[in-house]
């Protein structure tokens, strides 16, 4: 995972296989940097510790698929795409995300689910703006999931 | 089932995942707690997914292993922030019928330290 990870913790973990597992990328633009996203999200997310389970719920989600636990999804149709809100409550909070699958896998075969939107909450309905935020950014890669 | 797809390079559409993480882990709060986080995750997932293996029902597995289906909602929900005792996770394993090692103490570096939870 990364210099920084490996020199201060050495964590194996013998997972069980899973093919339900996805490649999670969090959007960003052609121009490269480091995408509205994160930065909406890290700007939003202070606590260390709220960061630390909400991470550590999608690298689950890279392993056990949907099924990871601490993680609440539902399918959100919006605008001709289809997404993904992934809810995950850390320290009293809750956290979604708007996710979509552009139809691509990485080199191990797993699909990419890429983090469209970062929405901390607020009210019980998503917003219909963020909505279309992440259905717009979906569509830049040339489709919607299925 | 899933479809053919085309393979890309995930940085090629994205900022991988774990660029933040590697990122947080310069934090040292977060690092501190970035094992025990992870191995109570992990821990969860095990369960869950030997629960699904099994075709179990929280309340079935509840009864096999004499735990309340609430402690099990919580640990497959990651309610609480504190690792199951041992006493919990023995009784869920006997209920799951599979038993599990969990290992844990210094790896090697000074700052290192190892967690994990293996199916045997």
């Amino acid at each position: 995972m990364g210099e920084a990870l490996d020199k201060y913790i050495h964590m194996v973990i013998l997972s069980m296989p899973s093919h339900r597992g996805f490649r999670i990328v969090w959007f960003r633009a052609h121009d490269g940097g480091a995408g509205p996203v994160v930065k909406e999200y890290l700007r939003q997310v202070h606590q260390p510790k709220e960061r630390l389970k909400i991470e550590g719920v999608l690298m689950r989600v890279e392993v056990d698929g949907l099924d990871a636990p601490g993680l609440r999804v539902e399918k959100i149709h919006g605008r001709g795409a289809v997404l993904y809100e992934l809810k995950v409550t850390a320290f009293g909070s809750e956290h979604r995300f708007l996710a979509g699958l552009p139809g691509v896998c990485d080199p191990f075969g797993r699909p990419i689910l890429v983090l469209l939107k970062y929405v901390k909450k607020k009210t019980m309905r998503l917003d219909c703006t963020d909505i279309e935020t992440a259905a717009a950014r979906l569509a830049q890669f040339g489709g919607s999931s299925t | 089932m899933r479809r053919k797809m085309k393979v890309v390079d995930p940085a090629s559409v994205g900022l991988p995942l774990e660029a933040v993480v590697v990122g947080n882990l310069r934090d040292r709060e977060y690092r501190k707690d970035f094992v025990r986080v992870n191995l109570r995750i992990e821990i969860a997932s095990v369960v869950k997914r030997l629960r699904l293996a099994r075709g179990l029902t929280q309340k079935q597995l509840a009864a096999r292993a004499g735990v309340p289906q609430s402690q099990i909602a919580r640990l497959e929900g990651l309610v609480d922030e504190r690792i199951p005792s041992l006493d919990f996770l023995g009784r869920l394993f006997r209920g799951l019928g599979q038993r599990a090692a969990l290992r844990v103490g210094p790896a090697g570096g000074r700052k290192s330290s190892v967690c994990e939870i293996a199916l045997v």
